[in-house]
């Protein structure tokens, strides 16, 4: 409906409210975005007198491995996309439209995938699948006389099999919210029709949420193409390279080639551009209103008996592809050696008590939850008036600012942590105050999370009928008023989900704010790097469990204040 | 009679001037403001401790892990109580980079860089970040070199000014699965092409920065261009893996899943050899020896830093016994002093009295050819 009829705010303050925007957008993802891509054809080395050149694009393109390298990661992306949506899709049906049981604990489950670090969980996939030690090999060729072990994690498919858990977890987040706000009556009609459960699923429910399975979508296969850490661990000794593994190359060289990367990067530039176009060419022309004045249905779907066979589907996963993992993890988290069941002294809790006798734990803590609060809740309110911006205004700019918010990702984090130093650094003093500082940090993680956030939200706006706010302007009610008072309480599942995403980001993160953080401002996930790169891999994953222990004990307080933090709390 | 009088005034005399000697000494001792001269050293480390203690801070980047944070931060602090030390750890070439950003943007925050010579060489010395050391050298027991290994201060960069070496240690060319093959079975250099071991080695990837950049410039240099090229290609035919992930191929040959590791991280086989993890290291090849590395073992002074006395006494005490203790034991790093003990290390980390050893911390020795490069990258590049 709003696209047909795109309402336009006539009154100047909300102009000049919006406006500003633009800057913002501009400043926040085409400037450092602008400044990587132009530093790339510098070829002197720093502190020696600028000279520009070709060169560095020249290089990486002139790479002969580079067409195994685009297959290899459009392959696994598409293939990994393919499964993780479906599977989704399923969860978010299974959780928020049937009346499968433990629904909420299932819920409870993906949320978990979501939290969990990759790197120490691909660890624990090792110590499960690795042909050579892995646990589950080993127990299978005995059971059964193998003589060679059934499953290999260094391989395609087991690069694919270590990113479910998460991936789908991501997604399920993502279409969630738009599945809870469905109303019912439509599948209640089909099914009246003559329509069996399955029919309702794939020509009703799902094409409806198009919007936000369109954008989940785009977003997965987008945030795919850029995964490295479970290809850098499993991809290279199988000799399966991706594009962000030499992109890692590359700005892991002495001196870094950043010219090099972010030429590479901008293969991912162009795909990100062609999934907006695509995105607008399939959704463009369409009415995915599901949320009117009309009250609404939200009963769930009677199952039966197949309720016990959706649920027994949903706690396979959960056994197999988080908490048999996870298990894993916390295990090796008290060997002496993760994996090493031969030592003399093999177990031990040191790994755990030097953790949190660190001297800086206390600080990088405190730091953590600053970020995770201000990235969660300064990003969540800028992202909604983008996607208000972008889907309810016809100001001049919208759809600029609509692909300025796709920016971010078209450039791996680390380097938007290098554009941001040098933007910072470079645009005078008041800028310069930022550096060291908790804040710059914030900012970084809002530019690095923009695409998901402000996507998940205009997905949402979507759904939400125009007639709600034009029935508070014809009442009187001026926009900011209709904004806060019609909108934001419409939006407020999206809005807690896209929150608490952010918060998740924003304790996890690492690329995006290495190079902005200093000692003052140090989180809990740099001290995990700085075990990473201490070849200390115990101790990152106990504070990545420490990461995922924050983040549930958060969650939990938040239910018990009274929150509804689930992406199926209802409008 | 005469004579004996004579003498009796005589010493009565020297006697009287003794005593008026001492009473004029001890005179002059009791005015305020008095000081026996003092060597100039310690009138200069007086000076900048009093200057240090004003900064109050020092700002040192260093490599990652709590250990080593500990053991500078803690231990310079219980030597120097009034100076704290802002340790930032993480890797050399980030640091460097971030460094480099910084000083662009006009901020100059760090005092001292301790990292490997590839970022010194490579990085910080072309960006012109860095001071000569020399002049910031005041102890005793650190300017004078028979405390030093070869009775020198050792450097890194061709100018011998910029990035000081305190750690020096035999770097093992491999490590193996005695369960799979028996040491005489490969501690010659060629030995690794033997047919029995195809598919059997794991390579650390020598285009990424790390132990496998040292051991492929070794094998180049005591080759010569010709040999080493064929010597390459042959070796990467032999490798079932090139792996980047320093910790994992160190498992790997502990868990027996392959039999032989080239180049592999001192560093991470001192940590895991410590803990218990099994494997055989080989000191060195029968036929061309091995080098002597540094690792992170280096020591560069930030020009325009915020505390230059302070990082002046920090790199005084780093590099006193007490600190290159400290170093050697978070790091286990064999300390170029020779008074620092090793009984804490690997024996084949020590040098050998009398062998001779490829320096491989040098520039010069970092440094590949463009024959040297193109060749490497065709093998291991993707």
């Amino acid at each position: 409906m709003f696209l047909s009829k795109a309402h336009v705010p006539e009154r100047s303050r909300t102009w000049l409210l919006l406006l500003p925007l633009i800057g913002v957008m501009f400043l926040a993802t085409a400037y450092p975005v602008g400044l990587i891509f132009l530093k790339s054809f510098v070829l002197s080395r720093p502190g020696q007198p600028a000279t520009w050149g070709l060169q560095g694009w020249i290089a990486a393109f002139n790479d002969r491995a580079l067409l195994s390298v685009l297959v290899n990661t459009f392959s696994l992306a598409t293939v990994r996309i393919a499964i993780t949506s479906v599977l989704a899709i399923f969860f978010a049906w299974v959780v928020t439209r049937t009346d499968t049981p433990f629904k909420k604990l299932i819920e409870f489950a993906l949320w978990l995938g979501f939290f969990l670090p990759l790197l120490p969980m691909t660890m624990g996939w090792i110590l499960l699948l690795d042909p050579h030690i892995g646990l589950v090999n080993k127990g299978l060729m005995r059971a059964f006389s193998l003589a060679v072990a059934p499953f290999n994690v260094f391989s395609y498919w087991g690069i694919i099999w270590c990113h479910l858990a998460f991936s789908t977890s991501v997604r399920f987040l993502l279409i969630a919210p738009a599945f809870k706000a469905m109303d019912a009556a439509l599948e209640e009609a089909a099914q009246t029709a003559g329509s069996n459960t399955i029919g309702t699923l794939l020509r009703i429910t799902v094409p409806i949420l198009a919007p936000a399975i369109l954008t989940a979508t785009a977003l997965g296969f987008i945030k795919s193409l850029e995964s490295f850490e479970i290809e850098l661990v499993l991809g290279i000794p199988a000799g399966i390279y991706v594009l962000p593994t030499r992109i890692y190359d590359f700005i892991h060289w002495e001196p870094p080639l950043y010219g090099q990367a972010t030429a590479l990067s901008s293969i991912l530039l162009v795909v990100v551009f062609a999934l907006v176009l695509l995105q607008k060419l399939l959704l463009g022309r369409r009415q995915f209103t599901v949320v009117t004045g009309r009250s609404y249905s939200v009963r769930p779907f009677s199952l039966g008996p197949w309720r016990w066979v959706t649920f027994g589907f949903c706690a396979l996963f959960i056994i197999a592809m988080i908490l048999l993992p996870l298990a894993t993890l916390v295990m090796g988290t008290f060997m002496e050696v993760f994996g090493f069941f031969d030592l003399a002294a093999r177990w031990t809790t040191r790994h755990w008590s030097g953790a949190f006798s660190d001297p800086v734990f206390v600080r990088s803590l405190v730091n953590t939850l600053i970020l995770g609060l201000g990235a969660s809740v300064v990003g969540t309110f800028f992202y909604a008036l983008i996607a208000y911006f972008i889907v309810r205004t016809r100001l001049p700019g919208r759809n600029v600012v609509d692909l300025l918010s796709w920016l971010p990702w078209a450039l791996p984090g680390v380097l938007i942590s290098l554009a941001l130093l040098w933007a910072v650094l470079g645009s005078g003093s008041w800028a310069r105050a930022l550096y060291g500082t908790v804040s710059l940090l914030i900012i970084a993680i809002i530019i690095k999370e923009m695409p998901l956030g402000s996507q998940i939200i205009k997905a949402a706006v979507l759904q939400i009928s125009q007639e709600l706010e034009e029935a508070s302007e014809t009442s009187g009610a001026s926009p900011v008023a209709t904004f806060r008072r019609i909108l934001i309480p419409l939006l407020k599942p999206t809005l807690m989900s896209v929150g608490i995403i952010m918060f998740i980001a924003a304790v996890r993160e690492i690329p995006a704010v290495v190079f902005l953080s200093t000692n003052r401002s140090r989180t809990i996930s740099l001290l995990m790097l700085d075990s990473i790169a201490d070849a200390n891999m115990e101790r990152a994953a106990v504070i990545g469990f420490f990461i995922v222990f924050l983040l549930l004990a958060l969650l939990l307080l938040g239910r018990a204040l009274g929150f509804r933090l689930h992406p199926a709390g209802g409008n | 009679m005469k004579l004996s009088c004579h003498k009796m005034t005589s010493r009565r005399f020297l006697a009287a001037l003794f005593c008026v000697a001492l009473g004029f000494t001890f005179l002059i001792r009791l005015q305020p403001g008095f000081s026996q001269a003092k060597p100039a050293w310690q009138e200069k480390w007086e000076k900048v401790l009093a200057a240090a203690k004003k900064e109050g801070t020092v700002v040192v980047l260093g490599p990652p892990g709590d250990l080593i944070r500990n053991a500078m931060v803690d231990g310079f602090k219980k030597a120097f109580p009034g100076i704290e030390v802002e340790y930032s750890g993480g890797r050399s070439g980030e640091q460097a980079v971030k460094l480099g950003t910084e000083r662009d943007g006009g901020l100059f925050t760090a005092d001292v860089f301790l990292g490997g010579p590839t970022t010194a060489n490579f990085q910080l010395k072309p960006m012109k970040a860095l001071d000569p050391v020399k002049p910031a050298l005041i102890l005793p027991e650190v300017t004078d070199l028979k405390y030093w290994r070869d009775n020198r201060h050792d450097f890194s960069d061709s100018d011998g000014l910029y990035d000081l070496v305190f750690v020096g240690q035999v770097s093992s060319p491999l490590i193996y699965d005695p369960r799979q093959v028996k040491r005489e079975e490969i501690d010659e250099l060629y030995e690794l092409l033997s047919p029995k071991l195809k598919g059997k080695v794991v390579i650390n990837d020598p285009l990424v920065s790390g132990a496998a950049v040292p051991v492929f410039r070794f094998i180049w240099e005591v080759l010569g261009p010709q040999k080493a090229a064929d010597f390459y290609q042959k070796l990467r035919a032999q490798a079932a893996v090139v792996d980047r992930d320093q910790r994992r191929q160190i498992e790997w040959i502990a868990q027996g899943k392959y039999a032989v590791l080239l180049a592999p991280s001192d560093g991470v086989m001192a940590q895991l050899l410590q803990r218990g993890v099994k494997f055989e290291v080989l000191d060195d090849f029968k036929d061309y020896g091995t080098y002597i590395g540094a690792s992170f073992g280096t020591l560069m002074l930030i020009n325009k830093g915020p505390h230059p006395n302070a990082a002046t006494v920090f790199i005084n005490w780093l590099l006193t016994r007490e600190g290159q203790i400290a170093w050697s034991k978070a790091m286990n790093h064999v300390s170029r002093r020779v008074d620092v003990p090793t009984d804490h290390l690997y024996s084949y980390s020590i040098p050998k009295p009398g062998m001779k050893y490829w320096i491989g911390y040098s520039e010069k020795a970092q440094t590949r050819s463009a024959e040297e490069e193109k060749i490497l990258k065709e093998l291991f590049g993707r």
